[in-house]
């Protein structure tokens, strides 16, 4: 029975480590859109102001996915 | 228009359009990428002409049968491929040649009374964007760095839109361009840091601003600041462009790379019917225009935001606390 190489090892372990970076996202997502939607809900009027603070937060939040994905791009060639 | 601009080529050989597709997100040689993206306008007249070798200008190696050295020899290639390989900066050249000429011709006359169309639309938003940075930046800060906050935007929103119009593709898909977005920013916030507050101030506050009661307390702060947090203050401002750039970069590859994933789904499903070939293939990468327009639009709006940002925390602190006692008043 062939063993797991290094190079077959790696691979997969880049699949695994790039679904717990979008858990990570994923969690860190929900928080922040869901203190985005109590803030609206305690102050309807300001929901732009949220929204738009909202989505640059998301934004950054975001970022180290993509970071983890463009290791995966980089690394797989 | 979206359907038909991947699958409508009929090229000499046999490059299919699924083929195409593949190749168009490689290197501009023979060599596959895995990262299928849609072709742009380059890559389709490039491939009318199949490359046989990458585009390199001097190729091949011939050995001097005088002396044995080898020597480079100049291979010919045609425009098409030249300019292919160089793809990404000829379309941020035309970009910012065509958004050049468009504007100095229709500002020609700027009226004051009766504006036209076009001039209210630019200075809505310069206006929005003055709003911004000077709301972050304070009066006089906000007025001198809104040029480069403004430009930046800008650049990186039309940019990124290129991505969608089917014979164009977004500079910002690849690294270089937005490595370079990275390091000009990250240029001009360290220049303004070095020469608003003097260099020796620059140093001390990289070295976390040591400042003792006795003076064996200063030597130790001192000698704590250059070990340790000198080297940790330089990380962190090295990975500010490199943070900057990847940021973008992988936003709006991500974006291409599932544009050119769907178009590929949409030409192969075709098969399904029986349609083969010159059929475009089913519009399957629609829904997703409006989340690249999405994510275009904020990432341009977090990459202008955190240079304003940076440059904020670099900039004497004194006088954004007066533009904040000035909103406090108004």
């Amino acid at each position: 029975m062939m063993g797991l190489d290094a190079q077959t090892a790696m691979r997969l372990t880049y699949f695994i480590g790039l679904g717990i970076a979008a858990l990570g996202s994923g969690l860190g997502l929900g928080r922040a859109v869901a203190a985005a939607m109590e803030a609206t809900g305690r102050q309807p009027e300001a929901s732009g102001k949220i929204l738009v603070s909202m989505i640059v937060g998301c934004a950054f939040i975001e970022a180290l996915t993509i970071y983890a994905l463009i290791s995966v791009y980089i690394m797989g060639k | 228009m979206p359907m038909g601009h991947a699958g409508t080529e009929s090229a000499v050989g046999e490059t299919s359009a699924v083929a195409l597709v593949q190749v168009a997100g490689g290197h501009g040689d023979g060599r596959e990428s895995e990262r299928p993206e849609v072709p742009s306008g380059l890559d389709l007249l490039a491939s009318l002409r199949v490359a046989e070798r990458p585009f390199h200008p001097f190729d091949l190696k011939a050995v001097n049968p005088r002396t044995g050295k080898t020597i480079l020899v100049p291979v010919k290639f045609t425009i098409a491929e030249a300019i292919r390989a160089y793809q990404n900066q000829f379309f941020a050249l035309m970009l910012v040649a065509v958004v050049a000429a468009v504007l100095a011709r229709r500002l020609k006359r700027i009226s004051f009374r009766q504006p036209g169309r076009f001039q209210v639309l630019v200075e809505m938003f310069v206006e929005a964007f003055r709003d911004l940075v000077c709301g972050v930046l304070g009066e006089k800060n906000g007025r001198r760095y809104l040029p480069y906050v403004g430009s930046l935007f800008l650049f990186i929103f039309l940019s990124n839109l290129m991505g969608l119009v089917p014979f164009l593709r977004s500079p910002t898909s690849v690294y270089q361009t937005t490595f370079a977005l990275g390091v000009c920013t990250f240029l001009y916030v360290q220049f303004t840091a070095v020469t608003r507050n003097g260099i020796l101030r620059y140093l001390y506050h990289m070295a976390g601003e040591p400042k003792g009661e006795s003076l064996f307390m200063t030597l130790f702060m001192w000698a704590m600041g250059i070990c340790l947090l000198l080297p940790l203050h330089l990380l962190g401002e090295l990975i500010k462009p490199i943070s900057l750039s990847l940021r973008l970069f992988g936003n709006i590859l991500g974006e291409d790379v599932l544009l050119g994933v769907f178009v590929t789904f949409g030409i192969s499903l075709m098969g399904v019917f029986g349609l083969k070939e010159p059929w475009p293939g089913l519009p399957l990468q629609v829904p997703f225009f409006f989340l690249a327009l999405l994510t275009s639009t904020i990432q341009a709006l977090v990459f202008a935001l955190l240079s304003m940002v940076y440059l904020m925390m670099v900039l004497p602190h004194d006088e954004h606390e007066e533009a904040a006692h000035q909103e406090k008043a108004a």
